[in-house]
């Protein structure tokens, strides 16, 4: 019982290695998507359907990290962290943190809901992704006041995010595979899995 | 960190960073809750006039509102595109462009959900615009018994963030060396973003894989406790401000319910 315990807590211990990477891919994501939160103002003035599509992009670092780590709390971290990295270069300070964080948790619940952090094949992937689009939306419905918006494009809208929430969890697995390639994955859980494979 | 714009020692710098915080959870909920104009904007002056008085200049004020009171104008812009007709019904019609009508209720309802985000944004500059990075982080591990290895991983954060931009301007210019043109505009941008990302990535992991070995030879996270140069304290100064801030907010409270200026906080919303 009591190695049963070890081996559990140690896998769900944080190693240093495991941490950093987190922080370099947290602010990597932040560098690159610079140029789209500055233009986050701009496109959010094009109504609710550009704000829908345009968050998914924020979910990027999040579905890049579920794939790659795969422990509890990666995306929650790496998405806070992505934010708390984005906030100085923005004119919308904290705005962008509440963003990331907000992001983070939804993306977070929804990795441990739908993954259990163990099965990342492509429809629990997409699942995962699809589930976060929506309750997003669903949330950011409150502050607009649900009540006031009307049905039609209550449900376009949503649609719209979890879409996008869709597309950028295929493209943050494809940049995961892509950079696993270049061999620098090798000591996380989705190198070591491919190692366990060959 | 590069948020904190209040000159180091002023007001509000002195205000230990988890005091801010929990200063301004009240407010935030009561702007989140808000069903009419005045709430918010009450709110939002509030913590404007805090963070003057606290120490942020008029000019640095002006830069941090500016891009928040933008949204006032997205929501004034798109709720009348989207709010639900019979709402709205009832109020004048300020203009009408082919089939669409823009009423005075439609507008109204946008001021009203642009005033609770523009509220929300500046309530949280009272803590973002005044307080340092490190010793929110300091704050966390020491007095809210956050891991410190979760701690030190915010402020590695802040640590790499000049080696990550220094890694952008390497790939630009080995890109730009080997004649690759992404062209302008937004398709231009997306194909830049694109082109970096792998080798972005791969050369931060390759960074951080060489300062996790460093930091687990120096015995890094070993010890359930760790020694800290700097020490994060309570101080009469934050029940000082904590007092002074919740009264303010009591205060706006109790005013816009004297003049019958306050609606009910919306708590549960109908569909």
């Amino acid at each position: 019982m009591q190695n049963v315990h070890t081996s559990t807590s140690a896998r769900s211990r944080w190693r240093t290695r495991e941490l950093l990477t987190a922080v370099v891919i947290a602010l990597a994501f932040a560098v690159l998507l610079v140029p789209f939160t500055f233009a986050y103002a701009a496109i959010l003035s094009l109504g609710i359907f550009a704000r829908s599509a345009m968050t998914g992009l924020f979910f990027l670092p999040s579905a890049f990290a579920a794939y790659v780590l795969r422990k509890a709390g990666a995306v929650l971290l790496v998405s806070a962290l992505s934010g708390l990295a984005a906030t100085p270069f923005t004119g919308y300070g904290p705005l962008v943190l509440l963003i990331g964080l907000l992001t983070g948790a939804i993306g977070e619940l929804s990795t441990w809901l739908v993954t259990r952090y163990r099965k990342f094949d492509w429809p629990h992937f997409l699942a995962m992704g699809a589930l976060s689009g929506t309750v997003e939306f669903v949330l950011v419905l409150f502050s607009l006041r649900i009540s006031e918006v009307n049905f039609a494009a209550v449900a376009l809208a949503t649609g719209l995010s979890t879409a996008a929430f869709v597309v950028m969890s295929i493209v943050g697995r494809s940049l995961a595979e892509a950079v696993k390639r270049t061999g620098v994955l090798a000591n996380t859980a989705l190198g070591q899995e491919t190692i366990q494979d060959v | 960190m590069m948020t904190a714009l209040a000159p180091p020692g002023s007001r509000l710098q002195r205000v230990n960073p988890l005091v801010k915080l929990l200063a301004i959870v009240p407010p935030v909920t009561l702007a989140m809750l808000s069903n009419d104009p005045y709430l918010p904007s009450a709110l939002a002056l509030l913590a404007v006039l805090t963070l003057w008085i606290g120490g942020v200049s008029l000019r640095q004020l002006v830069r941090a509102v500016l891009p928040a009171a933008a949204l006032i104008l997205f929501f004034l812009v798109s709720y009348p595109l989207v709010i639900r007709r019979e709402l709205v019904l009832d109020t004048p019609v300020i203009f009408s462009l082919g089939g669409l009508e823009v009423r005075w209720g439609a507008l109204q309802a946008g001021a009203k959900a642009g005033l609770r985000i523009f509220a929300l944004v500046t309530l949280t500059l009272v803590f973002s615009l005044t307080t340092d990075g490190a010793a929110f982080v300091r704050a966390l591990v020491q007095q809210a018994r956050l891991p410190y290895r979760v701690g030190f991983a915010f402020i590695a954060a802040f640590r790499f963030l000049p080696l990550i931009q220094q890694e952008v301007s390497v790939i630009r210019a080995a890109h730009r060396a080997r004649g690759v043109d992404d062209g302008p505009g937004p398709l231009g941008l997306f194909r830049r973003v694109r082109r970096m990302a792998v080798p972005l990535l791969a050369s931060a992991i390759r960074q951080a894989e060489r300062a996790a070995l460093a930091m687990d030879g120096r015995a890094f996270g070993a010890f359930p406790q760790r020694t800290w140069l700097h020490r994060a304290h309570f101080t009469y100064a934050d029940p000082l401000f904590l007092a002074a801030f919740w009264l303010s907010v009591a205060a706006i409270l109790w005013g816009l319910g004297q003049l019958g200026l306050l609606a009910p906080l919306v708590i549960v919303q109908r569909l």
